[in-house]
């Protein structure tokens, strides 16, 4: 009984050994080293900050803030709780929605809405929008100027995110023209 | 401070845990100390989830400090009447490796627990981790320690899925309550002590079963899979609920396994309370759930333990029930991850099921994922399903893969693109069952040596085998 056994198991391994190596062993088998070395390392200097904003610190690298988790914390305390806001985002930035998220898991119990800037003629995306009874009465700019008449009151958060009340609304692409 | 106050939480948690521990197993059952500290965490986070989401989302008017005293309260009561019920011999002998090989791997397992804690530590939680799950945990350390209604039903905040289950962010919630803040860095910590828990439980369990001298080699297994440890999405310090469910299922397949080799019905009271837990902590522990019933009925058919069946299936159906209905009334806000579940659908996309086939073959043979931890696992259990002496044992062989084939299953009903649907989560689905896995490798080391030994006319039986 023992040797069949042995044998399936053997032939099995080879069978599954040849088809994920492949090619010469030796080259294959250098490569899947590299391959390990490129994930760990992917891992290890995906370094976050550290400390209680370990994570949205790291996340929000992209709005080049200094502690920006904090600050973010920090501007969305002059917000009342029950107030919508709703993030207007440029349509080819790949990190939008993990920016967006990051904001919003910040930013509870706000309610915050997403509108995704058409790239390059698509159409604008409403995403997340607050219902009709929340009035939204912020507007959150990320990589995309707002409209000059919002501009006075705008408070920059960083280079990349700017905050302005919002008294009257438009239409949703009219904030993406610029 | 801080510090002290989360050991505190830790504490009460694992004293709650050790209540239910001693309560649930069954008399004059050998347990080894290692392996009741580990059930203790495991049922403790089971306990005070439950018990804080009850008390804090369905009122009785608590919240902040007296929620969290409420329910520490709790767990020193559940702990008190654990002790007046012990009915268990602790078995202090084997917690302890022997030999100078057991102690020089028993460090490695160690060791384990300190990359595991090293990569943690400069890691950032995954997508999933975060906005699954820890920012559940964020809304009700800042609503008083329960999550409110107005949060499921939230028209923009569908991407934390509010349908998902709550142990882990209400555990995660219990610690932030503690310490005063909610603090991500912290709660990875958690995750470790379910890495320490699975690695416990491997160690204990594969004496049990095997032998002594195997118990070292499960957590050795572990090694060998990059996803789990060091990188990828569902591994343990990713904040993935998958790995903590992983952890759960092994649990129950110990006491399932347990159950199938002594025949003691009293082992479905700590069986049906770990695997009652799974659909508590993932979506998809309803179908490991139902896997495991389906194979303990197996054998509760056999010997007409009708009775006692009621207390593997009760547990699990109650959070089932419970978490459903508790969802008619929050009417969460989530989109449509899969088509209906009909036979028309089945119809149609049938012709998914050979590019499905592929696509699971190519993941477990994934290196970067897995190493070669899906072949050796190929390899033990064809070696367990063809060994006639542990019929028994093919109980592990099936707990491994019968989940496998209904999830790659599931994604012939996948409403998205169905490949890049499984090539973004089956990884995780695999980390599910990879602890059981582990399992089944380093059983099948004792086999070989057993059969051995009786070829040379020297048995080396081990008592617990």
């Amino acid at each position: 009984m023992k040797k069949p056994i042995i044998a399936i198991i053997v032939v099995c391994l080879v069978i599954v050994a040849m088809l994920s190596l492949g090619g010469t062993m030796k080259r294959r088998a250098t490569s899947l080293l590299n391959r390990f070395e490129n994930a760990a390392s992917r891992q290890m200097t995906s370094k976050a900050a550290g400390g209680a904003y370990d994570t949205t610190d790291h996340y929000l690298k992209p709005l080049e803030i200094q502690h920006p988790s904090e600050t973010l914390l920090k501007a969305m305390a002059e917000i009342p709780p029950d107030d919508a806001v709703v993030f207007i985002a440029a349509g080819d930035d790949e990190r939008s929605d993990l920016i967006h998220h990051t904001i919003s898991h910040l930013s509870w119990p706000r309610l915050i809405g997403e509108v995704r800037c058409g790239a390059r003629g698509a159409p604008t995306e409403l995403m997340y929008l607050p219902p009709a009874r929340e009035p939204v009465k912020w507007l959150m700019f990320y990589r995309v100027a707002p409209p000059p008449d919002l501009t006075p009151s705008a408070k920059m958060i960083g280079p990349h995110l700017i905050l302005t009340p919002a008294s009257e609304l438009k239409e949703w692409k009219s904030y993406c023209s610029r | 401070m801080e510090i002290v106050l989360f050991a505190v939480a830790m504490f009460l948690i694992i004293a709650a845990g050790c209540g239910v521990s001693l309560i649930a197993l069954p008399r004059q059952r050998s347990t080894n100390a290692i392996e009741l500290l580990c059930l203790s965490f495991l049922f403790g986070a089971g306990f005070v989830s439950i018990a804080s989401f009850t008390f804090g989302t369905f009122g009785f008017f608590i919240a902040g400090l007296s929620l969290r005293l409420a329910v520490a309260v709790l767990c020193l009561a559940v702990f008190a009447l654990g002790l007046r019920a012990r009915r268990q011999r602790l078995d202090w002998r084997r917690a302890l490796p022997a030999g100078r090989c057991e102690w020089a791997l028993s460090l490695w397992t160690l060791t384990a627990v300190g990359i595991a804690a090293w990569v943690s530590s400069v890691r950032a939680m995954g997508w999933d981790g975060l906005f699954n799950w820890e920012i559940k945990a964020r809304v009700a350390f800042l609503s008083g320690g329960a999550i409110p209604l107005n949060f499921y039903s939230d028209p923009t905040r569908p991407w934390t899925h509010p349908e998902y289950p709550l142990l882990l962010p209400m555990t995660e919630a219990w610690l932030y309550g503690w310490m005063g803040r909610a603090d991500q860095a912290m709660a990875q910590l958690l995750f470790l002590f379910f890495f320490a828990a699975a690695l416990g439980l491997l160690y204990a369990s594969v004496s049990r079963f095997g032998s002594r001298r195997a118990q070292v080699w499960a957590p050795l297994v572990l090694l060998l899979a990059p996803q789990l440890i060091f990188s990828g999405q569902g591994g343990v310090s990713s904040g993935y609920a998958d790995f903590p469910l992983a952890v759960f299922y092994l649990a129950a397949v110990i006491f399932l396994l347990e159950y199938w080799e002594t025949d003691d019905a009293r082992l479905l009271l700590p069986f049906g309370l770990l695997a009652g837990a799974m659909p508590w902590v993932k979506s998809e522990g309803a179908i490991l759930w139902s896997c495991l019933i389906a194979m303990a009925m197996i054998r509760v058919i056999r010997r007409r333990d009708w009775r006692k069946a009621a207390t593997a299936v009760l547990p699990g159906l109650a959070v089932l029930i419970g978490w459903r209905i508790f969802l008619l009334i929050a009417k969460p806000s989530t989109g449509e991850v899969f088509l209906p579940l009909t036979p028309s659908t089945l119809r149609d996309n049938l012709w998914r099921a050979p590019l499905i086939v592929r696509a699971v073959a190519a993941e477990m043979l994934n290196w970067r994922h897995w190493g070669p931890l899906w072949i050796v696992i190929a390899a033990a259990a064809l070696f367990l399903i063809a060994n006639r002496r542990r019929k028994r044992l093919v109980v592990l062989p099936m707990s491994v893969f019968l989940p496998i084939a209904l999830y790659a299953g599931v994604y012939i009903f996948s409403a998205w693109d169905f490949l890049l649907h499984l090539n973004n989560s089956f990884p995780r689905l695999l980390t599910q069952v990879s602890l059981v896995a582990a399992l089944m490798v380093a059983i099948v080391l004792p086999i070989g040596r057993e059969r051995k030994g009786e070829r040379d006319g020297s048995t080396q039986s081990d008592p617990n085998a």
